[in-house]
């Protein structure tokens, strides 16, 4: 591949628009950065260092054990909200395997029963503001939060269009819970 | 001037951005922002959204005592470099102008106002309100040109509580950060 310029990516090719997913294909993906886009606006951060990586790792690794047919845990996987405008990169994801085979750019929130982000000290707004705001704006059922530094899991389940703080499970608790299938987590298995 | 690589200019440390590394991003009509780190890239505002900013400005211009000052785009860090918005405009005491910096910080700001964006009103309502009020400015308005609205929100403890919602052929008439009344009927 050539050489990307700063101008090419970063220079919304109609001005005054709003970014869309369809504008991430100009974008590099081998650049170390993570981008979303978050109502328009292109949000770019640093990539998740190694621990951050290791423990969602083990948080999919955990949940997809105890995971029906229907289901699939893992990392890597990106959701759209909000016609396009809106798009984020969970850490790790709960996904209806049905909406794997239908070969989309990117997961609906309505195939997502369940997101988690593991909170990175360099950036907790990301995780804590914006994701909270808008997988509950996309409707997805349940939000998980780990904190590696407190050493906590914190559910959030949806409450009409806002999250509301479920549980926090500290390390050394079980969280157990039927949704969104029977599976029980404690947080020191993954910190 | 040459081609610049991705590579060579957009990489952060891997701590996030801070505010000295914006200057090495190219200026292309886009907005740069940074939160906690991470850098928010705005498309370019619409010309009814800066008819909005100028309207306003102007007749808050004209209200304001001579020891306060409007600025529009002028950057504000929020506690340190990592976090950097730039509001629609912002009310300061004069004196913060008198500051040698590249930027105002949050405790220069008596009042914040955005305009909100067909394209992107989230940044507004969600993203700059938390921040805002974690930088403990005590007023924020939120004006928006689709339901014709001024929305006044002030600081209680550490988030902002909605204190009106002004309708065109209202005034809002405040003692704070200055007398002044504002219909938005003039505004939008």
């Amino acid at each position: 591949m050539g050489v990307v310029t700063m101008t090419e990516s970063l220079m919304h090719p109609e001005f005054g628009r709003p970014w869309t997913i369809d504008d991430l294909a100009r974008l590099p993906d081998d650049d170390g950065m993570r981008y979303e886009i978050v109502d328009g606006s292109l949000l770019v951060s640093p990539h998740a260092n190694v621990y951050h990586f290791g423990v969602a790792g083990l948080l999919a690794r955990l949940l997809d054990r105890q995971a029906p047919d229907q289901f699939l845990v893992a990392q890597d996987g990106s959701v759209q909200v909000k016609n396009r405008t809106s798009y984020f990169l969970p850490d790790v994801m709960a996904v209806r395997r049905d909406a794997i085979q239908r070969g989309r750019d990117c997961f609906d929130p309505a195939d997502v029963p369940l997101v988690i982000e593991v909170l990175s000290p360099s950036n907790r707004g990301n995780d804590l503001i914006i994701k909270r705001h808008y997988y509950a704006a996309g409707g997805i059922p349940q939000y998980w939060i780990v904190d590696p530094e407190k050493r906590t899991l914190t559910v959030l389940t949806l409450e009409g269009d806002s999250y509301q703080d479920r549980a926090v499970v500290e390390a050394g608790q079980v969280w157990r819970s039927d949704e969104p299938f029977p599976l029980t987590i404690d947080p020191a298995d993954v910190l | 001037m040459g081609v610049v690589t991705m590579t060579e200019s957009l990489m952060p440390p891997t701590s996030g951005w801070t505010v000295d590394d914006l200057y090495r991003l190219p200026d292309t009509g886009v907005r740069y922002e940074l939160f906690d780190g991470s850098l928010l890239v705005s498309p370019a505002p619409i010309v009814r959204h800066a008819r909005a900013v100028n309207r306003l400005r102007d007749l808050l211009a004209r209200q304001a005592p001579a020891d306060i000052q409007l600025a529009q785009d002028v950057g504000v860090t929020v506690h340190g470099g990592r976090t950097y918005f730039i509001p629609d405009i912002c009310v300061l005491p004069a004196a913060a102008f008198d500051k040698d910096a590249d930027n105002l910080d949050q405790d220069d700001v008596l009042l914040a106002i955005e305009v909100l964006s067909p394209s992107n009103p989230g940044n507004d309502l969600v993203l700059k309100r938390h921040y805002y009020a974690a930088g403990g400015i005590p007023q924020y308005w939120i004006v928006d040109p689709d339901k014709r609205t001024l929305t006044v929100l002030t600081l209680d403890g550490d988030t902002y509580k909605e204190r009106a919602v002004v309708e065109p052929g209202q005034a809002w008439r405040s003692d704070e950060p200055f007398p002044l009344a504002i219909d938005p009927a003039h505004v939008l």
